[in-house]
């Protein structure tokens, strides 16, 4: 009865994102049959690579548009369609794995997921006028403290106490977090990845490292199917590396998946530090390179 | 010929553009997944099953309640309350649609905003409350509505279209969006 129950769950949770790819062959058969070989392999390419740094914190976004540049075989027009309707598959595939892979409390899941969607749809009017390019350094700059204060957190060196073993919070910190979930999702409409935000904020309230990734990736999960929707009406997609994208990235995100829950903790903290130091990086760049171009 | 005035606010907008969450054959896919989640998530907390397993009945508790429910008007709401603040300063905009022999005009705030052929459209829907003119992808459509005709009426534009445009098919609009 346990197995079979099990067995069920994985097929619905995985039958989530199964829509989306319905869609992709009942709309875009002629532009599948047409797709050449260089294609379909830059596709699979880029959903592997993209979605295993995905899966380890650091986003795919910016590594896939840097590799469809590269590869040169898909219209810039039809990059941020692709991105979004290739990646909700293995961004949902990785949310379920990991959830069935992490013990982690089932209402603190519950109140991070509701409050991701309340931050991305309630707020949307409000954060669209805010300064991208302040809260990019902003964040950015927060950051690097909080890598370092999780650093000797793991390393047990200075007055920061120890990691934390939580597979939940209660309480105050429930509330801190759940507010600041709110607040990672509405920075996701103009751009801003929930991943490395949402990490922190658990890491540092005292939640297991491991049982960070189905929050964060969960909370991604239920939002990434509202960007795809818009792009599937206008056809602004490019389907072998759609396709190639949301299958590659499955690959990508279990190849992921595998290392994340074979390293040892005292390894995953350090690597989620790395994540963070990197997420930094990245948004402190992409400020001062429309700080230049003269975009606020 | 016709013409049709409204102001578009969010509760029009909501109101056109979001089904009856209860007439779509999803919801009901939805309603089962809800009942597996709920029962897993009772029946692997009392087999003292791990954590995990509670997590993912919890999970899809989560996603048949968000998607079967709230998604579709949560993002109409966003798409509306977006649009709004991007292109018309935070306010609510002005339709008119005028209805006339060779195409049909459309203003927004007074100015053209789009002419649409008669070719193009497709098909008449009607629901309780508004006609809708579609396209020929179904997806986009002319709105008017019933109430707010400022020349002519509901009842004398149904049998104009049926005198002008024996060709264009008139019939109810789907059961989800009869408001």
């Amino acid at each position: 009865m346990l197995l079979a129950l099990q067995i069920l769950f994985g097929a619905l949770a995985a039958g989530t994102g199964l829509g989306l790819i319905l869609d992709i062959f009942k709309n875009r058969m002629d532009g599948l049959k047409n797709a050449t070989g260089k294609q379909w392999a830059s596709g699979f390419a880029v959903g592997i690579v993209a979605n295993f740094l995905d899966t380890l914190g650091c986003g795919s976004f910016a590594p896939s548009t840097f590799m469809y540049k590269l590869f040169n075989q898909i219209d810039d027009i039809d990059i941020p369609g692709t991105l979004n309707i290739g990646d909700t598959f293995p961004v949902i595939f990785e949310a379920f794995i990991f959830t069935a892979s992490v013990d982690c409390d089932p209402l603190f899941l519950w109140i991070m997921y509701v409050c991701a969607a309340v931050g991305s749809f309630g707020f949307a009017t409000i954060v669209t006028k805010w300064p991208r390019n302040k809260i990019r350094y902003a964040l950015g700059t927060v950051m690097v403290p909080l890598a370092l204060i999780m650093l000797c957190k793991n390393t047990g060196f200075g007055p920061f106490g120890v990691v934390g073993t939580a597979t939940g919070l209660t309480g105050w910190k429930l509330i801190v977090a759940a507010g600041l979930n709110i607040l990672w999702g509405a920075l996701m409409d103009i751009g801003f990845g929930l991943y490395a935000p949402c990490m922190a904020t658990c890491l540092l309230l005292g939640v297991d490292a491991g049982a960070c990734f189905p929050v964060f990736m969960g909370s991604c999960a239920v939002l990434m199917p509202a960007c795809s929707i818009e792009f599937i009406k206008t056809h602004r997609y490019d389907v072998p590396h759609t396709v190639g994208n949301a299958l590659g990235g499955c690959i990508g995100v279990f190849i992921a998946w595998k290392l994340v829950t074979s390293l040892p903790m005292f390894w995953l903290i350090n690597l989620v530090c790395v994540v963070l130091l990197w997420t930094s990086y990245t948004l402190i760049s992409a400020a001062n390179k429309d700080k230049k171009a003269g975009i606020a | 010929m016709f013409i049709n005035e409204y102001i578009m606010d969010r509760r029009r907008y909501d109101k056109w553009a979001t089904p009856k969450f209860w007439k779509l054959p999803i919801f009901y896919v939805y309603c089962l997944i809800f009942v597996a989640g709920v029962f897993g998530w009772i029946y692997f907390k009392r087999v003292g099953a791990p954590a995990r397993w509670q997590t993912i009945g919890a999970f899809l508790t989560f996603v048949a309640v968000y998607r079967g429910i709230f998604f579709r008007w949560m993002h109409a709401d966003k798409t509306f309350r977006v649009t709004r603040a991007n292109y018309f300063g935070g306010k609510n905009w002005t339709c008119k649609v005028i209805v006339g022999e060779k195409n049909i005009s459309l203003y927004i705030n007074g100015k053209v905003n789009n002419k649409v052929e008669w070719k193009d459209i497709q098909k008449l829907e009607e629901a309780k409350s508004y006609f809708k003119l579609s396209t020929a992808e179904g997806v986009e459509g002319v709105m008017l509505d019933k109430a707010c005709f400022t020349e002519g009426d509901a009842e004398s534009f149904r049998q104009w279209m049926l005198a002008h445009h024996p060709k264009i098919s008139h019939e109810p609009i789907a059961p989800m969006f009869d408001k």
